[in-house]
């Protein structure tokens, strides 16, 4: 079995999803934006959508799929770009 | 200071002269090249014959060794239909029975992506074995291909063009009467001339709410025009128009009223409003930026750099489209694979940085790249030339 389909690996995916949160938190903090409870799932979903991406990207990769990789990097980069703006702007609302 | 404006204008006065007598050549280039070959094509669809005798009726006899009383194993016609970009002509060979031996591809100058889908599905080859009395209807005897429905409906149309006149012509057989084409007119066109007839009121300022009408036009046009119907204007429309390859206006009602909307105001009074008021991708483009918060312009330093490649490209595509009698020759445009979602790899990156940039600066590849933004500077710069 190799490292990415053992559980350590999903021992040390929640570790860095842990720091990644507490990260935001605390940079928010230092930068005066408040994030009310709602807008902790809209971070949550779009941090999600990115780790999707990457790991269809991936999947993909492992699959001898490059096309089908290549058309997903290119679509999440371009969701995940005006996506990420638009939660920017509503974090900074 | 006045000479200086003088030596501009005399400048530029050259320079629209020049374009003009280059695109003239090209596409004097082109015809000659278009209408140079044909002879390999005979013997591809008619493998059997060792020399053809062409008669009036553009219809060739394939015959089976070089002496005049020597045996008839076939026919050879080749025919045209209008596709999606401009004419498909196929050569198809008949035996004396009048059943296709081969059809091969002459020409064709659709999309590469759309014909390659065709081209998937076997075509023309698989007209190989059909009979002259085959009633040739995409969805019954031919298989239909999604998303090239016009393609193929060329390439059936002038196959079966050919197979019937051989069958009049040579055979004895009776010839299927072509029923006249029936006028494309309903829901795109009746909407298409709406949305423009709105989108010019409001670049007139005829109405009340300018601002309102014309993002509502927008979006409007953004659903239609782009995602439902996947039309809005692209450079080889144009290039289709100066080549001179032009679909019935029974079948092209839509696209006659869509280049009259860009062309006509431009010509007339040197205005745009299609690109400003009704153009899809435009409208996708503002709404991403609406959605940056940003009302940036292109940075002024670059905007001249932009201006030179956004011209020098549209003056290449089109030269090579005059040239190749190919009006997607060379296809660069965005808008076509955002609303298809067909491309090259590169065509998707590019997209894909026009979208990204839309988020921080207005409109950049209407204002960088956009060869129809191009065409009508150029059609502008004439127009003040010719009306000085």
């Amino acid at each position: 079995m190799s490292f990415f389909e053992g559980g350590l690996f999903w021992f040390v995916e929640g570790v860095f999803a842990c720091l990644a949160i507490i990260a935001l938190r605390t940079w928010t903090q230092d930068k005066g934006i408040r994030i009310p409870f709602w807008k902790w799932p809209v971070v949550i979903a779009w941090v999600l959508f990115l780790g999707v991406s990457i790991a269809y990207v991936g999947t993909s990769l492992g699959e001898g799929e490059r096309h089908a990789a290549f058309l997903g990097a290119v679509c999440a980069a371009v969701i995940a770009s005006v996506s990420g703006v638009v939660v920017w702007r509503l974090l900074r609302v | 200071m006045a000479i200086a404006e003088g030596v501009t204008k005399n400048r530029k006065r050259f320079l629209a002269f020049a374009i003009l007598a280059s695109l003239l050549a090209g596409w004097v280039v082109g015809w000659f090249r278009h209408h140079s070959d044909i002879a390999g094509i005979l013997t591809q669809a008619l493998p059997e014959a060792i020399r053809f005798d062409s008669g009036q009726d553009a219809i060739h006899t394939g015959l089976t060794d070089a002496q005049s009383e020597s045996e008839t194993v076939g026919y050879v016609a080749i025919r045209s239909a209008p596709g999606y970009a401009g004419p498909v002509t196929v050569s198809v060979g008949l035996d004396p029975n009048g059943t296709i031996v081969n059809a091969v591809l002459v020409r064709q100058t659709e999309s590469p992506a759309f014909f390659r889908k065709v081209v998937d599905k076997g075509l023309p080859g698989r007209f190989k074995g059909k009979g002259c009395s085959d009633p040739f209807e995409i969805g019954v005897d031919v298989d239909s291909v999604t998303g090239a429905t016009v393609t193929l409906t060329a390439l059936t149309e002038a196959v079966h063009e050919a197979c019937s006149d051989v069958a009049a012509g040579r055979l004895g057989l009776p010839q299927v009467i072509r029923g006249r084409p029936s006028i494309h007119f309903g829901l795109p066109e009746i909407l298409l001339i709406l949305l423009i007839a709105a989108g010019f009121a409001a670049h007139a300022n005829k109405l009340p709410a300018g601002a309102t009408t014309r993002w509502v036009v927008l979006i409007i046009s953004l659903v239609f025009i782009g995602f439902a119907w996947r039309r809005p204007v692209s450079l080889a429309n144009i290039n289709s128009l100066l080549i001179g390859y032009w679909p019935g206006w029974q079948n092209g009602v839509y696209w006659c009223v869509l280049l009259a909307a860009l062309l006509a105001p431009v010509i007339l009074t040197g205005k745009t409003p299609y690109c400003s008021h009704i153009c899809p991708f435009g409208a996708a483009q503002e709404v991403l930026t609406k959605l940056g918060g940003s009302s940036r312009q292109l940075p002024g330093k670059y905007t001249r750099l932009f201006k030179i490649l956004q011209r020098a490209l549209a003056w290449t595509a089109v030269m090579c489209a005059l040239i190749f009698r190919n009006p997607t020759a060379i296809s660069y445009e965005a808008p076509a694979t955002f609303f298809t979602f067909i491309g090259a790899n590169w065509q998707f990156v590019l997209l894909a940085l026009v979208l990204i940039a839309s988020l921080f600066v207005a409109r950049p590849w209407c204002n960088g790249l956009c060869p129809i933004r191009a065409v009508t500077d150029y059609i502008r710069l004439l127009r003040r030339s010719f009306t000085r």
